[in-house]
């Protein structure tokens, strides 16, 4: 059984597509080394807040986010008491992103190693494409890259086509 | 070397590692004309024009069609029938069925079309589906096209009946919806049988051109009643059919009896590839080389008097241990396969839209898009992004990227690219 990377869903061993949700199971995964690598970057992912509860009883000090990866559902919980690279994780490189689209079918969405800079300064969340092969959108419109681009809470962020949706967590005090 | 049709199959993986669980493999079935089938005599054409002529034809479409219509009378050949009917709140018979022998007058009455009032198919397709039973073929081709560019309200079903009618008299239907108001499950319904397809033509300046490509194919049938059986070994299961070359196409498959799956394919032209993809579920088998399924292809070759001539071809696997299987597949299944699969995510995405449930209908359509961008389709890629942007913000997609996308993803937006057969092997 494979188990696909995007929707969870059980698969005989040599599908290729998966069956519920399409994603490719190859380039994301089976007994191919890339799989091993996803799986580790799944599981050992825990520097970033992938998922991870809010501390209880923080003050509300840091910026949290929250990027629905659309696709999947699956929520992603960002500190952005720092900047937070955007991409996809390549160990080899060296390049573990903050939030790694890898697992959420990024290589095959497109997404750029290193594709953008999310950020919090000033009261204001933006975002930044790093000059990624395939663009970022915001709400539909490509950005310009090396330049910040201010977001809201609900904008949809897509890296190459995998969308997100950013979700500000405290912006009601 | 005989007329026939050579058949040729290509595995996701040909090698299969031993273990406990079945596995799947996917069967790329290839076939095409093989042996002069060219020196064959063409077959006669019985052919009937259905054309919409409701008032928002009016200018450059109808111009179009009756051009195109007139271009179709220069492609018959005097064993050849031609037929024409229009419709718009009524119906009426142009040219009734006769040879195509006197093309001046059949041109000069093509040329009177005017364009005037609403959409009625229903008895356009009443009088198409009796014009198009007159002619007595012994044998030879009866087709009906049919070009509209609007909806038909309230005869639907019976757009389908006798569309049905027709199809199990062995005559096939090409739907053409022009512009962007058609009603394309409407068109997809009716020809939802073999023999019969729907295609979408955006602008008007195609017309001529899809009106040619399919004259040329149906003069180049030369196999007809081809059927596809599939027998498998015990504990296999084939999980799915369906035509991938020249478009995507789902096809009915029966079960026979127990371990045996029947399948008509129609009438094929000798111009292309005709490519199939199987889906096959392989039990746990020990270390070996073994056969799992056996395709027949059973066919009429009518040009050159033979019934039931048949192919076979024989599916094997090899298992070997674990360790030496390196997991490696093949290509052009995955690209075939690909398309497919976008057509299945789009499919589903509709689906998902018509019970409301609009962000899952987004990702399906979002990843139609990542697949079509990996086969190579840019610009679909690219309306499957903005429809899944949309349908996730509106809960509605335009009707032009519904469009686009139903018949882009399997290939059947007119002129429809040739398939041809050097890009298999």
């Amino acid at each position: 059984m494979i188990v696909c990377p995007n929707c969870s869903a059980r698969q005989l061993d040599g599908t290729i597509f998966c069956i519920e949700c399409g994603a490719d199971l190859i380039n994301a995964g089976p007994p191919e080394s890339t799989r091993e690598l996803n799986v580790s970057a799944i599981e050992s992912h825990d520097p970033l807040p992938v998922s991870g509860p809010l501390p209880a009883g923080e003050p509300q000090s840091a910026p949290m986010v929250t990027l629905v990866v659309v696709s999947s559902r699956r929520r992603i919980e960002v500190d952005l008491s720092d900047e937070a690279l955007i991409g996809r994780a390549d160990p080899t490189r060296g390049i573990i992103p903050d939030i790694d689209l890898g697992p959420f079918g990024g290589y095959d969405a497109g997404v750029s190693r290193r594709h953008a800079i999310l950020s919090y300064r000033d009261g204001t969340y933006r975002v930044e494409d790093l000059g990624s092969a395939n663009g970022t959108f915001v709400n539909g419109r490509q950005i310009e890259p090396m330049r910040a681009t201010p977001l809201q809470h609900g904008d949809e962020i897509m890296c190459g086509t995998l969308l997100l949706r950013l979700e500000i967590r405290n912006r009601q005090r | 070397m005989a007329p026939g049709i050579h058949l040729q199959q290509t595995l996701s993986r040909t090698t299969l590692a031993v273990g406990d669980e079945p596995q799947l493999i996917y069967v790329l079935l290839e076939a095409h004309a093989e042996g002069l089938v060219q020196q064959l005599p063409q077959l006669p054409l019985n052919l009937c024009l259905v054309i919409d002529r409701s008032s928002s034809m009016r200018g450059e479409r109808l111009t179009q069609v009756k051009d195109a219509a007139a271009r179709i009378v220069d492609q018959l050949g005097p064993d050849d029938y031609f037929s024409l009917v229009v419709f718009n709140d009524r119906a009426d018979v142009v040219i009734p069925a006769q040879r195509a022998i006197k093309k001046a007058d059949l041109k000069a009455a093509i040329a009177q079309i005017d364009a005037a009032g609403g959409t009625e198919m229903a008895q356009g397709m009443a009088l198409a589906l009796q014009e198009v039973q007159r002619p007595f073929l012994t044998r030879g081709i009866s087709r009906i096209i049919l070009l509209t560019d609007g909806r038909t309200y309230g005869d639907e079903s019976r757009c389908v009946e006798i569309a049905r009618r027709g199809q199990s008299r062995g005559i096939g239907l090409t739907a053409l919806g022009i512009g962007t108001e058609w009603n394309e499950d409407l068109l997809e319904t009716m020809t939802a049988s073999e023999n019969s397809r729907a295609q979408y033509i955006t602008t008007a300046q195609d017309v001529v051109k899809v009106f040619a490509d399919e004259v040329k194919r149906l003069h180049a049938i030369f196999a007809q009643q081809v059927q596809l059986s599939v027998e498998t070994r015990p504990g296999a299961l084939l999980r799915s059919l369906d035509q991938v070359r020249p478009f995507i196409a789902p096809i009915t498959i029966v079960e026979e009896a127990e371990r045996r799956w029947a399948a008509n394919l129609g009438d094929w032209p000798d111009t292309g590839v005709q490519g199939f993809l199987l889906e096959v579920v392989v039990p746990p088998l020990p270390v070996g080389d073994h056969p799992v399924l056996k395709l027949t292809l059973r066919y009429h070759l009518p040009g050159a008097n033979l019934r039931d001539q048949t192919r076979e071809l024989l599916v094997r696997v090899s298992l070997r241990p674990a360790e030496e299987v390196a997991y490696h597949v093949d290509a052009t299944v995955k690209h075939w396969l690909e398309r497919l699969v976008a057509y299945r995510l789009q499919a589903s995405a509709w689906k998902h839209a018509a019970e409301g449930r609009f962000e899952e209908a987004s990702e399906r359509l979002q990843m139609a898009g990542t697949r079509m961008l990996n086969v190579g389709d840019a610009a679909l890629a690219q309306t499957l992004q903005q429809e899944a942007t949309r349908i996730l913000r509106n809960g509605t997609v335009s009707e032009e990227g519904r469009k686009r996308i139903r018949f882009g993803t399997r290939g059947l937006i007119g002129p429809v690219a040739s398939d041809e057969r050097e890009t298999t092997t």
